[in-house]
């Protein structure tokens, strides 16, 4: 299999986190879209590090990412369960006292 | 090198075969009766009314938020196990460099640091699982605008939901916590 | 001697800083959480020790460590600066009369745990160690943005902030995925150079091949330093999320987190498409990516001062002026030389002032007055003569009118935007500036000449008024002598005088 299948599920990917998060109601599903973007650049870094030759960067790249996500994962659900404790509503749409 | 990975394959087509052998016999000898009772999710319990996911306490989650980040931190320390033998013989990747010592007690500080997150989420009572939060070591500090307690799922869907959760019998009555909106 | 532990000694700011937060955490968890006021004060005395530390570096020659971090002057000023800023929003914490007083030991420790990311941001040319900054400083801005967790807006900012930070950050780093791809490299430095050891080898032959799919990875990569900076089109959290936080992270996000992406910006743009590039194929790309810049730049300071205009809220119309002033400084970026730089880090500095002034009067409005609306000012500079004379000083100077240090710092972006072949855009920002004047003299109006129907007494605070007077009284001094910062600027020059 060559670079090119690779990017082109990389990009996919990206496509589907974009389109997730651009059509769900609910802000649950846009963390999801948001996961599958950083996912869609992690096949990417080990894709490339795999076809470029010598040295770690993409890999160490990569690990770094998963953990970036975790992390993002974890202070966005906690933000989104005060929302709902608030607002009883994940809708970001419901969320709107903030405005001109 | 590919008969390096046969164990790999060995052990995956076993586990693989284990579970789909067990399903198929169960599948062939268990009675088949698709009855309207028997197809619903707990057979012989209530039956489920509702969405799904607002049924969980708000304690799952905190403790599967502490597990998330905790399991994921393992992927720094897998490559630094790994490379921590090298590092003190001067062999290998870590050939001249002579940070044995030192990347021995950068690894123990990560992992005080972690520690000292498990601390934190212990001290603050997120992992009393039995005690409420009225019983917690940690003192929250008064009731207020800015320092509401905490509320269960239950409690808010009792609350946004009065009139269902009256008809059942178990309305919330709390009004210690406003919302300043 | 050992290169591990001499980095060690080079980062020996950063690691007292990081102990800083950690030994506030647990000094927090062992008071449980009692009397936070302490946790105030030890955060302003180790913020004073870092800060020594940092002022003694100033001057130093520049050099790299693990491969990754620089230490520099260029990021000492900006580090300098950001100690500066947070021990000033310490204070505001600490004055606050609507904060409580026990169990918030950790809004020090995660402002502590933003400053660490701002400053491993600012200090490196590595795009990994570039994105765990950002990330760092992000991660613990959203906590910040929603630390009155009982309060809906609050929350709503957190909300809000976390998907806008959350997709940008992820844009982001698909482009650095591709940049990777392209140059095989993440080093910038080893990028912008023509023979690299790596295959395939740099940001060249790649142009070379096909601008294209370079360009795409730019735009990407830009989207986090606009999100950082609260550039068009990524500005749309700002308002919100400014109205929404509590004003001493209000005045955090505005001031330090934005100067953060400024610096890695700067470094960024430095070190890829300096205008004197090594090949004549990355100058011509770079006069393309400085266009580019140069009209976000008309269009974020337009769309900031059009919608700074109808704010009726204090809090909202600055989150509005902040996203102009935005504008303001990638003139100096948009340039791409060392004049056009060192004028984004003039102006950097008198932002710094000005800001860090004008979100200290509105923290004290809410506390007198309880309410952000310009309405409710209504004769408040007769009850309050300092603090709001400090505000017009603050008005003045984010206009950009002399005797201020705004006005200087203007003055060097168009006089450097003018001689780089940019005076379309300094015409632009020109005509802002005169927009801006209205609805920052509305303030003013309000102040001083209505009539007030509010009985209420001033509040007495010497320490938090002392405060706000000396930053006025800066921003005028500054202004009167730019001299001294002119010198601290060019000595901490990004690409060399």
């Amino acid at each position: 299999m060559g670079l090119g299948a690779y990017i082109a599920v990389s990009a996919i990917l990206f496509t589907l986190g974009l389109v997730t998060i651009a059509a769900r109601r609910n802000i649950l599903y846009v963390l999801f879209g948001i996961e599958m973007i950083l996912n869609a650049a992690n096949i990417n870094f080990v894709a490339f590090n795999r076809f470029n030759g010598d040295g770690m960067d993409g890999r160490m790249f990569a690990i770094f990412v998963i953990i970036l996500a975790a992390a993002e994962a974890a202070v966005a659900l906690a933000i989104v369960l005060n929302v709902y404790q608030l607002f009883s509503t994940t809708k970001p749409s419901d969320v709107d006292l903030l405005r001109e | 090198m590919y008969f390096d990975y046969l164990n790999v394959l060995l052990f995956s087509s076993v586990g693989f075969l284990f579970v789909f052998i067990n399903m198929a016999v169960g599948s062939l000898i268990r009675p088949k009766r698709n009855t309207e009772e028997g197809l619903e999710t707990y057979e012989c319990g209530e039956p489920t009314t509702g969405e799904t996911w607002i049924k969980f306490d708000i304690r799952y989650y905190t403790v599967a938020l502490v597990y998330v980040v905790f399991a994921v931190e393992i992927a720094f320390l897998f490559p630094w196990a790994i490379v921590l033998g090298d590092a003190f013989d001067n062999t290998g990747a870590a050939e001249g460099s002579g940070i044995g010592v030192f990347a021995l007690v950068e690894g123990v500080i990560f992992i005080g640091i972690l520690f000292l997150g498990l601390a934190y989420v212990w001290a603050k009572g997120d992992l009393d699982w039995v005690l409420g939060y009225e019983d917690r070591a940690f003192d929250p500090g008064e009731p207020g605008p800015l320092n509401p307690q905490p509320r269960s799922l239950a409690q808010i869907e009792a609350e946004t939901k009065p009139a269902e959760a009256a008809k059942h019998g178990d309305a919330a009555q709390d009004d210690s916590e406003g919302d300043a909106a | 001697m050992n290169p591990y532990i001499e980095g060690m000694q080079a980062l020996a700011p950063e690691l007292v800083l990081t102990a800083l937060a950690l030994i506030v955490l647990v000094a927090d968890l062992l008071t449980k959480g009692k009397d936070s006021r302490r946790m105030g004060y030890l955060t302003l005395a180790g913020l004073a020790v870092v800060g020594g530390m940092l002022a003694l570096r100033l001057g130093e020659p520049s050099q790299t460590y693990f491969g990754m971090v620089i230490v520099d002057s260029f990021g000492t000023f900006f580090k300098l600066f950001t100690v500066a800023a947070v021990a000033v929003v310490c204070v505001f914490i600490l004055s606050d009369k609507n904060e409580r007083k026990n169990g918030i030991g950790e809004y020090y420790f995660l402002l502590l745990g933003a400053s660490v990311g701002i400053f491993f941001m600012v200090s490196t040319n590595h795009l990994l160690l570039l994105v765990l900054g950002l990330e760092l400083l992000s991660l613990a801005s959203y906590a910040l943005a929603g630390f009155h967790k009982g309060q809906r807006k609050s929350a709503e900012a957190a909300m809000k902030y976390v998907v806008f930070g959350g997709l940008s950050a992820g844009i982001m780093v698909y482009g650095i995925s591709l940049l990777y791809g392209m140059t095989g490299t993440l080093d910038l430095a080893e990028m912008a150079t023509l023979a690299g050891d790596s295959i395939p080898t740099g940001l060249v032959p790649q142009l070379y091949l096909s601008a294209m799919p370079v360009g795409v990875a730019m735009v990407m990569i830009l989207a986090g330093f606009a999100y950082k900076m609260s550039v068009v089109p990524f500005h749309f959290w700002t308002p919100d999320v400014y109205e929404g936080s509590p004003t001493p992270v209000t005045t955090f996000l505005a001031v330090a987190s934005k100067a953060a992406g400024v610096a890695a910006l700067l470094r960024f743009v430095g070190a890829l498409f300096p205008v004197d590039g090594v090949d004549e194929i990355i100058m011509w790309y770079g006069d393309r990516f400085g266009m580019l810049i140069a009209v976000l730049a008309a269009v974020t300071m337009t769309l900031g001062n059009l919608s700074a205009l109808r704010q009726q809220s204090l809090k909202r119309m600055l989150a509005y002026s902040s996203i102009a002033h935005a504008g303001y400084i990638l003139i100096g970026v948009a340039t791409r030389t060392s004049e056009g730089f060192d004028a984004a880090m003039y102006y950097m500095t008198a932002y710094y002032f000005m800001n860090l002034g004008a979100f200290g009067v509105l923290l004290y409005f809410e506390s007198a007055l309880g309410s952000d609306r310009i309405e409710d000012m209504r004769g408040f500079g007769w009850k309050s003569p300092l603090i709001s004379i400090a505000m017009v000083a603050f008005l003045v100077s984010l206009t950009g009118l002399p005797p201020t240090i705004g006005f200087y710092g203007k003055y060097l972006l168009f006089k450097v935007g003018v001689a780089e072949g940019l005076g379309w855009l300094v015409i632009v920002a020109a005509l802002n500036s005169v927009v801006s004047l209205f609805y920052y003299f509305s303030v003013a109006k309000s102040l001083f000449l209505k009539e007030s129907n509010d009985e209420r007494p001033a509040l007495s605070q010497p320490l938090f008024a002392g405060l706000l007077t000396a930053i006025g009284v800066l921003t005028i001094f500054f202004g009167l002598f730019p001299d001294s910062i002119q010198e601290l600027v060019e000595m901490c020059s990004l690409l060399g005088s």
